[in-house]
C-alpha cells in the first residue's frame, strides 16, 4: 500500500470539505476519482500533496500514511510535497526556459551540479515523452510551448524531484483530444513505477486508463473498486444515477 | 544533498524575520507619529484643556498669556474639504458611470492614464495656477480686492480630488456581478435605467468610501489651500469668507515658532486634530469594507 | 418620449463629466505651456537664480539639484523598507490578525497629510536629533511620505504575478524564497520599479515637508547632508507668494509637470515590458 488514508475529514473556514475519507491507492497502478465538480477531489489532492494547508482557514483530522508513516507528522513538509509530486488543472509554465522549468525543483534540490542536472532535465522530459518535441530548443522559453506540450512539461517537472505517487488534477480538462490521449498514454507508462492518482470528471477517462475508479459526493467517498466492476455493476444508487446520467 | 536543503530553509527562515521585523517597524513608525503629535502638544492640552483649544476661536500664540484656539481653523478645514467633496462627487460619479459603461474603449484607454497624471501633479502647482487664474478670474469678474477664499480653495481642490474619486468609484461599479446587468438589460430597460437604478445602489458602499477618502485627502491637502484660502485668522461665516485650514497654519507658523513655546506645542495639537481626522477615515473605511 | 429624453440628458452628462477630465489636464497643460513654455531654456535649467528680488532673474539649477538630493535620499531609505514590507505582506504572511494590523498600518500611513509627515520630521530630525533644516532632514520627511506608497505598489505588483506559479513552486516543496528570486521577483521587476519612479515622482512635487525640514528660499544645494537646499516645488511657492516673478513661477511649475509626464512616459514604457515578459 504506498498511501493510506485513515477517516481523513477536512475542514476550510466553517465548511467541512472532506468526510470521514478512508482509501488507499496501490503502486503501480492508475487510481482515478470521479464525482460532480466541486465534491472535494481537489483538496483531496492537494491534502495529500500538503498544500491544501496553504489555504485559508484550513484543519484536518485523520491520517494520511505513505509507506505507513504519517505524512502529516513529519516536520519535513517540502519533502512531503515532493514526495507526492502534483500536477495541476491548468497547465502551468514557469516564466523560465523548457530547460530550467524541468529542473526547478531539482535545482532546489541538488545545486548546480550542470551535468547531474543535463540529466535529470533528459530522463525527465523522455519519461514524459516530450524529449523529441523539445530537445532542440531547451532554452527557449516555456510560455512558447502549446496547451498540452506545458501539461507534459509539469509533469517532467514533478518528475524531476523523484516522487512516489503523481497526483493529476484533471490533467486533460483543457487540452484538444490529440494532447489527451498522448497524456494518457503516458500515464499508463508512468504506472510502472510509480502510484498514480488521476481526478478526472471525463468518465471515459477513467474507464480508459485507470485499475481503480472511486466515485466521491459532496465530500464522501460513495464507492470504489476495480474499474471495470464499477462502471457494469455499481452497488448504489448515487453511483449509478452519476454514471448514467453522462454516460447514457 | 540533505545539506543544501537545510541551507535553503535557514536562508529562507532568515529572509523571513527579516520580512517580519522590517514589517513590524512600519506599525511602530506610525506609533511614533502619533506618540510624538502627542508628546510634543501634551503640555498645551493640559495648560489650556481640549476644550478651550478645539472649540476656542482666538489665536494668538505671542500675546501673554498665548491664547491658542484652533476652532476657527478646523472650521476652515471641514469647510473646504466637505466643499471639495460636495462639488466633486457628482462631476466624480458622472466620470465613474462614463468609464464604467459608456466609455469607448480606446477613450477610456486615454482618460484612465489621464487620471494617473492628474493625481501625480503637485499640489503647489495645482495651488499655483488655481491662484494665478482662479483668483485673477474672481478679483476681476466680481471686482473684489483679493479674491482669495474658502471657495476657492475647494474649487482646486475639487480637481484635485476628482481623479481619487473617480477611479475608486469606478472599481466600485465594476465589482457589481455581471449577472445583475445581464438580468436587467433583459428585461429591455435602457443602460442609463439600469446604471442609475441598479448598478449604483449596488455599489453604494464602494462609492461612500470613494467619498470618504476624498474627505480625508482634501482636508490633509496643505499647498493649494495655503495659496488659495487667504490665510486669516476670522471665524469664516460663509462659503466665500477667507479662512486658514489647519494644515495651512502648521506649514505658515512652524518655522517661526520658537521650540518648546505654547506656540511650538499648539501648531502640534493641530497637527495631531487633523491625525485623528485621517485614522478615524481610515478605520472607518476598513469596517466600511468589512461591512 | 420622456424616458428617451431623460436617457440621452443622462448620456449627455456621462460623456460631459468623462471629457472634463481631459479638459482638465489639458487646460492645466496647455496654460503651463503658454505661460511657461518661453520661459524654458538651456539657462533657466542651468544657471542659479538672479537678481533682486533674488530670482527675478537667472535659473532654478540649484532647485533642480535639490529636489534631485532629496528623491535620491528619500527612495533610498524608503526603497528597501517598503519592498520588504510588501514581501512579507504577499509572501510570507499568513492569513492572520498581525498582517491585518500591518495593512491597515500601510493604509493610515498613507492617509496621513503630508504637512503632519513634515510636522514629524521637523520635531524628530530638525529638533531631537539636531540636523537642523537640511538635506537630510527633508528627504527623510519625504522618505516617510513615500513609504506606504512604495508597499502598496509593490503589494499590488507581487499580487498581479499569476498565482498559479506560487501553487507550482509549493508543491514542488522549493522554499518561498527561492520561488521569490527565480520566478515571483523577474516578473514583478517591472511593476515594482514603476511603482518606485512614480512615488519619486510624488517625493519631487511634494512641498509641505520639504517647505519645514529642508528648503529655503536660496542655496547653493551643495548636496551636504546637514545643509539646507533648495527645493523646485517651494522655489515656485516662493517665486509666486512673494510675487518674485511670475514668469519664472510658470517656468518652474512646467518643469515639475514635464517631469512628472516624463515619469508616466518611462511607468507605461516599463508596464509594455512586462507583456511580453510574462
Amino acid at each position: 500500500m504506498a498511501v493510506c488514508i485513515n477517516n481523513l475529514n477536512v475542514w476550510l473556514g466553517s465548511a467541512q470539505i472532506l468526510k470521514d475519507i478512508n482509501l488507499q491507492f496501490k503502486k503501480q497502478r492508475i487510481t482515478a476519482i470521479v464525482g460532480p465538480s466541486g465534491c472535494g477531489k481537489t483538496t483531496l489532492l492537494r491534502s495529500i500533496n500538503r498544500t491544501a494547508e496553504l489555504e485559508e482557514g484550513f484543519r484536518c483530522s485523520g491520517k494520511i500514511l505513505l509507506n505507513g508513516k504519517n505524512i502529516y507528522q513529519s516536520r519535513d513538509v517540502s519533502g512531503i510535497r515532493r514526495k507526492m509530486g502534483l500536477v495541476l488543472q491548468t497547465p502551468v509554465a514557469l516564466p523560465l526556459s523548457i530547460k530550467e522549468n524541468v529542473i526547478f525543483g531539482a535545482r532546489y534540490c541538488r545545486g548546480k551540479n550542470k551535468q547531474e542536472l543535463d540529466e535529470i532535465n533528459e530522463r525527465c522530459l523522455k519519461q514524459a515523452g516530450l524529449w523529441e518535441e523539445v530537445k532542440n530548443k531547451l532554452n527557449k522559453p516555456a510560455a512558447e510551448l502549446s496547451g498540452g506540450q506545458k501539461q507534459r512539461l509539469s509533469i517532467a517537472r514533478v518528475l524531476a524531484v523523484e516522487p512516489e505517487v503523481l497526483l493529476l488534477d484533471e490533467p486533460c480538462s483543457s487540452l484538444d483530444p490529440a494532447s489527451t490521449k498522448v497524456i494518457e498514454e503516458l500515464l499508463i507508462q508512468l504506472s510502472r513505477q510509480l502510484t498514480v492518482v488521476l481526478v478526472t470528471h471525463n468518465l471515459f477517462q477513467a474507464q480508459r486508463v485507470a485499475h481503480d475508479t472511486i466515485f466521491m459526493m459532496e465530500g464522501t467517498v460513495v464507492e470504489r473498486g476495480p474499474t471495470g466492476v464499477m462502471f457494469s455493476n455499481p452497488q448504489k444508487q448515487e453511483t449509478r444515477a452519476f454514471f448514467s446520467g453522462l454516460i447514457w | 544533498m540533505l545539506e543544501l536543503q537545510t541551507q535553503r530553509q535557514l536562508v529562507n527562515l532568515l529572509v523571513k524575520l527579516i520580512c517580519l521585523t522590517v514589517s513590524a517597524c512600519t506599525t511602530l513608525l506610525l506609533l511614533a507619529i502619533a506618540a510624538f503629535m502627542v508628546a510634543e502638544s501634551l503640555p498645551v492640552w493640559s495648560a489650556l484643556g481640549p476644550l478651550k483649544i478645539i472649540a476656542g476661536t482666538d489665536w494668538s500664540p505671542l500675546a501673554a498669556p498665548p491664547r491658542l484656539g484652533i476652532g476657527t481653523m478646523i472650521l476652515s478645514t471641514l469647510w473646504v474639504a466637505l466643499g471639495a467633496v460636495l462639488l466633486s462627487a457628482p462631476l466624480g460619479f458622472a466620470g465613474a458611470i462614463f468609464l464604467a459603461e459608456f466609455a469607448p474603449p480606446w477613450l477610456a484607454g486615454i482618460i484612465r492614464p489621464v487620471l494617473n497624471i492628474l493625481t501625480g501633479i503637485p499640489s503647489v502647482v495645482y495651488g499655483f495656477v488655481g491662484a494665478a487664474v482662479l483668483i485673477k478670474f474672481f478679483e476681476v469678474s466680481f471686482n473684489m480686492a483679493s479674491g482669495e477664499s474658502l471657495f476657492c480653495a475647494s474649487l482646486i481642490l475639487t480637481v484635485m480630488v476628482l481623479p481619487y474619486i473617480v477611479t475608486n468609484s469606478e472599481s466600485a461599479l465594476r465589482s457589481v456581478p455581471r449577472e445583475y446587468r445581464q438580468a436587467a438589460l433583459a428585461l429591455g430597460v435602457s443602460k442609463q435605467y439600469l446604471t442609475l437604478r441598479v448598478l449604483l445602489p449596488l455599489a453604494k458602499k464602494g462609492l461612500t468610501g470613494a467619498l470618504v477618502l476624498a474627505f480625508g485627502r482634501a482636508a490633509g491637502e496643505t499647498m493649494a489651500v495655503l495659496m488659495l484660502a487667504g490665510n486669516t485668522m476670522l471665524l469664516p461665516t460663509s462659503w466665500f469668507s477667507k479662512g486658514e485650514p489647519l494644515s495651512a497654519l502648521i506649514a505658515l507658523e512652524l518655522g517661526t515658532s520658537v521650540v518648546g513655546s505654547a506656540h511650538y506645542q499648539a501648531l502640534f495639537a493641530a497637527g495631531l486634530v487633523l491625525l485623528i481626522l485621517v485614522i478615524c477615515i481610515n478605520l472607518f473605511l476598513t469596517l466600511l469594507k468589512r461591512g | 418620449m420622456l424616458r428617451r429624453c431623460l436617457d440621452l440628458l443622462w448620456l449627455v452628462l456621462f460623456w460631459t463629466a468623462g471629457l472634463f477630465i481631459l479638459f482638465v489636464l489639458a487646460g492645466i497643460m496647455g496654460y503651463l505651456v503658454l505661460r511657461g513654455g518661453p520661459v524654458l531654456s538651456w539657462e533657466f535649467l542651468t544657471t542659479a537664480p538672479r537678481g533682486l528680488p533674488l530670482g527675478a532673474e537667472g535659473g532654478v539649477f540649484p532647485a533642480i539639484k535639490g529636489t534631485f538630493y532629496l528623491v535620491l535620499i528619500a527612495v533610498f531609505s524608503a526603497v528597501l523598507p517598503g519592498i520588504i514590507t510588501a514581501v512579507y505582506l504577499v509572501e510570507y504572511a499568513a492569513p492572520s490578525r498581525f498582517r491585518d494590523i500591518i495593512n491597515l498600518t500601510v493604509q493610515c500611513m498613507a492617509g496621513i497629510p503630508s504637512i503632519v509627515t513634515g510636522l514629524f520630521a521637523y520635531a524628530l530630525f530638525v529638533v531631537r536629533m539636531g540636523f537642523g533644516i537640511s538635506l537630510l532632514a527633508g528627504g527623510l520627511a519625504l522618505g516617510i511620505m513615500i513609504f506606504p506608497v512604495i508597499v502598496v505598489t509593490s503589494r499590488d505588483a507581487l499580487l498581479a504575478v499569476n498565482e498559479q506559479y506560487r501553487l507550482v513552486g509549493a508543491s514542488l516543496g522549493v522554499s518561498r524564497w527561492y520561488m521569490l528570486v527565480r520566478v515571483i521577483f523577474p516578473q514583478g521587476l517591472p511593476a515594482v520599479i514603476s511603482g518606485v519612479l512614480l512615488a519619486a515622482g510624488y517625493a519631487a512635487g511634494a512641498t509641505a515637508p520639504v517647505m519645514v525640514t529642508a528648503a529655503v528660499i536660496s542655496a547653493g544645494s551643495s548636496g551636504s547632508l546637514f545643509e539646507p537646499v533648495m527645493a523646485l516645488p517651494y522655489h515656485l511657492y516662493i517665486l509666486f507668494s512673494q510675487q518674485i516673478s511670475i514668469e519664472r513661477a510658470y517656468g518652474t511649475a512646467l518643469l515639475l509637470v514635464l517631469l512628472l509626464l516624463i515619469l508616466n512616459a518611462v511607468t507605461l514604457w516599463l508596464r509594455s515590458l512586462k507583456g511580453k515578459g510574462a
